[in-house]
Parts: C-alpha cells; sequence; structure tokens
C-alpha cells in the first residue's frame, strides 16, 4: 500500500468482518464471498448472537439482515452504537428490502451503510473499501494525536495544550472562511485538516535533550539555539514521511506547521526569518494559537497571564510578530478563544482561578521575548 | 456435483450459471447450497401454509420475505417473484387474495423443487 489514496484494490488483510443473517444460505455465500477477498469472517444468526459473539471476537465491520428473530438488525445497530468501545465498528445492513422507510431506520439506528438483497459482487466490494477507507483515517486521526501526545508527554509542563491548540486554530481559521480575501484558500477542508495536524507542531521537540528541554532556569544562548532545532527535527521527520506519501495532504500541511510556526511576519523568527506570505498560513495560524496558549498557562519560567494581557499582546505583536490578518481574525473570535481557554483549562489558573493569575511582567508589555522558553536574553526572538 | 455444463439444460426455475457466479465459481459450495435449499423449501411451504390457515397474516409476510430474500440469492427468480406477491397481500391483508397467491408461489415451489431433484439426481 502507498498511501490512504491509494487503499482501493488493497488487500483486506484479514479484517474482521461479522456477518449476521438467519438465513444460512445467505450466510454461507456472504461468508465464501469475502473470504475470497481476504477477510476474515464469523457468523451470526440473529443479533443477540452476534452481540454475544462479539464480546470474544472484535470485528471492525458487521454486515448484517434487518429481519431476524430474537434481535433485528436495527436493534443490533442500536445496541453497537452504545457499547463503550475503543474503536469504530462499520455497519452495513443488508436486507432484500429496498423501502425508504428502512433505509430511515437502519441509518438513524447508527448503520454507515445499506445494501439491497441480493447483495451485487462489485458493489459490496466497493462498499466495504469505503468501510475500510473509513477505519483507516480514523486510525489515521489517533495515530497523529498519539504521534504529537508522545512529543508533548516529555515535558509535563504543558498539560492539554495540544487539545487546546487545535482548538484554537480550528476556530481561527474557520473565522478566515467567511473572509474574501481567504475565500479560495481557506476550506472546510483546510478547516479540517488544521484541526488534526496542528498538534503536530512541536513534534520535533523528541529531539531536544532533556538537560535542554526540561532545564527550569534560563536558557543560555547555546541551548536556546539547541532548543530552537525542534522545528527543524519536526519539519525533516514529516518531511521524509510527505515525500514517502506525496498524496497526504495532511502530510504537507503538519510539516509547515512543524517546520515554520515559529517564523514571525517580520522576518524575524526561526528557522529560515522567512517574511509575511512567505510563511504558510497554516503557520501563521498556529503561530497565534501557539503564543495566546503560551501566555494565558502556567509554565515552571512564568505565570498565567490573563486573556486580557494575553490579548493585549497579541494586538502589540500586529505586523511584528503576527500576520495582521490573522490579529484581526483573533479580535473577532476572542471570546470564543476565551471560552475554549476555560474549557480545556485543566489547571484553573487563568479564570476559573484568579488568584493564581499573575499580572503581566513588565518584560511581556512590548515583546514576546521568553514566553516560551525561560531566555539569557530577551533581545533573542523567539 | 452439479457442474456448469449442465447449465444449459436446467429449466428455468432457476439460473445455474449466475449461481454458480455468486458462489465465485466454488461449485462444491454451490452443490452445498442446493441442498440445503432443497431441503429448507417443504419446510418454509408448511410453515407458510399452517399461517394461512391460521390467518396470521404477519407470519405469512415474514415467511414469504424469507422465502423471496433466499430464493434471490439462489437466482431462482420466479419463485422470488411469486414469494414477494404474498408478502405484498399479506402486508396489505388483502385475505382474498392471499389464497390465490399462495397457490401460485407453491405450483413454483413445486417446479423449482423438481427440477432442484432432477440436477441432485443427475449429479
Amino acid at each position: 500500500m502507498t498511501g490512504i489514496s491509494s487503499l482501493a484494490g488493497s488487500k483486506p488483510n484479514g479484517l474482521k468482518v461479522m456477518i449476521v443473517d438467519d438465513d444460512p444460505i445467505a450466510l454461507e455465500m456472504l461468508a465464501n464471498f469475502l473470504q475470497v477477498a481476504g477477510y476474515n469472517v464469523e457468523l451470526a444468526s440473529n443479533g443477540k448472537e452476534a452481540l454475544e459473539k462479539m464480546r470474544h471476537y472484535a470485528p471492525r465491520i458487521v454486515i448484517s439482515d434487518v429481519d431476524m428473530p430474537e434481535m433485528n438488525g436495527v436493534e443490533l445497530c442500536r445496541a453497537i452504537r452504545n457499547r463503550q468501545s475503543i474503536q469504530y465498528t462499520y455497519l452495513i445492513l443488508l436486507t432484500s428490502h429496498s423501502d425508504s422507510d428502512s433505509v430511515l431506520l437502519g441509518l438513524d439506528a447508527g448503520a454507515d451503510d445499506y445494501l439491497s438483497k441480493p447483495f451485487r459482487h462489485e458493489e459490496l466490494r466497493l462498499r466495504l473499501e469505503g468501510g475500510r477507507r473509513l477505519l483507516t483515517l480514523e486510525g489515521r486521526d489517533m495515530m497523529i494525536f498519539s504521534l504529537a501526545k508522545l512529543a508533548e508527554s516529555r515535558d509535563q509542563d504543558t498539560g492539554t495544550h495540544l487539545e487546546r491548540i487545535r482548538e484554537y486554530s480550528k476556530v481561527l481559521a474557520t473565522e478566515l472562511m467567511s473572509w474574501p480575501k481567504f475565500e479560495h484558500v481557506v476550506d472546510a477542508q483546510f478547516v479540517e485538516l488544521i484541526y488534526l495536524t496542528s498538534p503536530l507542531h512541536d513534534v520535533g521537540k523528541v529531539g531536544i535533550p532533556d538537560s535542554v528541554l526540561l532545564k527550569p532556569g534560563k536558557l543560555t544562548p547555546d541551548e536556546f539555539e539547541v532548543m530552537k532545532r525542534h522545528t527543524l527535527i519536526g519539519g525533516e521527520t514529516l518531511s521524509a514521511s510527505a515525500q514517502a506519501y506525496p498524496e497526504a495532504s495532511f502530510l504537507k500541511m503538519a510539516l509547515d506547521i512543524a517546520l515554520k510556526h515559529h517564523e514571525r511576519w517580520d522576518g524575524t523568527g526561526y528557522p529560515f526569518q522567512l517574511k509575511g506570505e512567505d510563511i504558510p498560513l497554516s503557520a501563521r495560524i498556529v503561530a497565534v494559537a501557539d503564543v495566546y496558549d503560551a501566555l494565558t498557562t502556567k509554565r515552571v519560567y512564568k505565570p498565567a497571564f490573563t486573556h486580557e494581557n494575553a490579548a493585549d499582546i497579541i494586538y502589540k505583536s500586529r505586523g511584528s510578530h503576527f500576520d495582521p490578518d490573522l490579529v484581526d481574525a483573533f479580535a473577532k473570535v476572542e471570546e470564543q478563544m476565551r471560552c475554549i481557554r476555560y474549557e480545556l483549562d485543566e489547571c484553573s489558573v487563568a479564570i476559573k482561578k484568579p488568584a493564581a493569575v499573575s499580572p503581566l511582567p513588565i518584560q511581556f508589555e512590548n515583546n514576546l521575548a521568553g514566553v516560551f522558553y525561560p531566555r539569557c536574553s530577551p533581545s533573542h526572538p523567539l | 456435483m452439479l457442474a456448469a455444463s449442465h447449465a444449459l439444460a436446467m429449466p428455468a426455475s432457476f439460473d445455474q450459471i449466475k449461481l454458480l457466479e455468486r458462489c465465485m465459481g466454488n461449485g462444491a459450495l454451490m452443490q452445498k447450497l442446493l441442498v440445503e435449499f432443497l431441503k429448507s423449501l417443504p419446510i418454509e411451504k408448511e410453515s407458510l401454509e399452517e399461517a394461512v390457515q391460521t390467518e396470521d397474516w404477519s407470519s405469512v409476510a415474514r415467511i414469504s420475505h424469507k422465502m423471496r430474500g433466499t430464493a434471490l440469492n439462489m437466482c431462482a427468480k420466479p419463485l422470488s417473484d411469486a414469494a414477494l406477491q404474498v408478502e405484498i397481500v399479506a402486508r396489505a391483508i388483502q385475505m382474498d387474495l392471499v389464497e390465490h397467491r399462495c397457490i401460485e408461489l407453491n405450483q413454483h415451489i413445486e417446479m423449482l423443487m423438481n427440477a432442484l431433484t432432477r440436477e441432485a439426481s443427475k449429479a
């Protein structure tokens, strides 16, 4: 397999499928088709038996008849959807009913797809591929977030930083969707991709030594140079993946973000000192989200700022650190950002416990030096 | 074993070539399913007659519906069509029509069973 888009035509490699039907002939015929196609098949003669078997056999796809004794297909769909399951089960209803009421009942109960009997081989094969594609995407999303979490796990200081970053990035991108200037750039897919990939912005921190990453005190200039390398390390890692899977657009965006989210609009950022629109939009969005989160979160080297102080710093950085459009977008969604901060604030530092919020230290009034890492000199760019 | 080469001699009650295709060319599976089908038909027929006699129309609809599904899978279109007709009138509780449609269905069942038995004896 050479990528998600090339899933069609690939082998199911023993993917587990359960067939549920009270007609033994239908069961055997379908089982034969699926086994020849490369699936691992389990059979059940009604919904109740299927649920019992699912305790020991965890199918990723269930193909069920509708009319069955004991428990019918619609009830089975409902029962599967009501289970506490760590993985998604793709449900296809297969029945000789072709009326729209049956279709609606099945879909309302949680079925993903619906096929009329007798099944046509090619149609069923393609619908199963659709199911597998969805299951693969679920795996992809979990894997991306797990990778980001793994990188973050070395730095216990950041809490639910990744969860907030993706929400902030989504809110900012969604705001840009309605702007004429961005109508051909930011669409629903862009918003979905930035939500998916923004947690990978600091994935390169896996390559930063503990002595630097976890240092509680100020970083020396040399240590800060080492810390800055996290953008290049993340970029190199994701670049290799993006080259291997050129059709996976999410990898391209993840690469842009990891490599360039510390660039600044005025060209004083790192690692390449890119300026203005040479910095990819996704990286410009995550830059605002990342700084806002760093400002409003307590770190070992700095207190948490109030939303007002953080917003004030962002406004003052319009056109220097940040894209002016992004700062204007931030102004429009400020209240949503504040709400996300509140909802995902497990440390309850900025809003839930106002007493823990510190006034803005003087060194943050005019620049953002030291907001991410305690630095030896505020003259260094972030 | 029922071979695909017998297909031309088959009655119109079911399409053996299509059935073999549906079995992915697996002749042994096709034969096994035909035997199962042959065994199930008298049982289904009896259940249906019992439901008609007791005027249990929901059972008539359910049994004929199931028979239709199995017949479709087995490429026995005439039986499937006849079963659908019974299902329709049973769901609409058109009692005057049920008996007539059931007679037609029984005729198709008999024809199919005869055809299947002939094939089984050839095999």
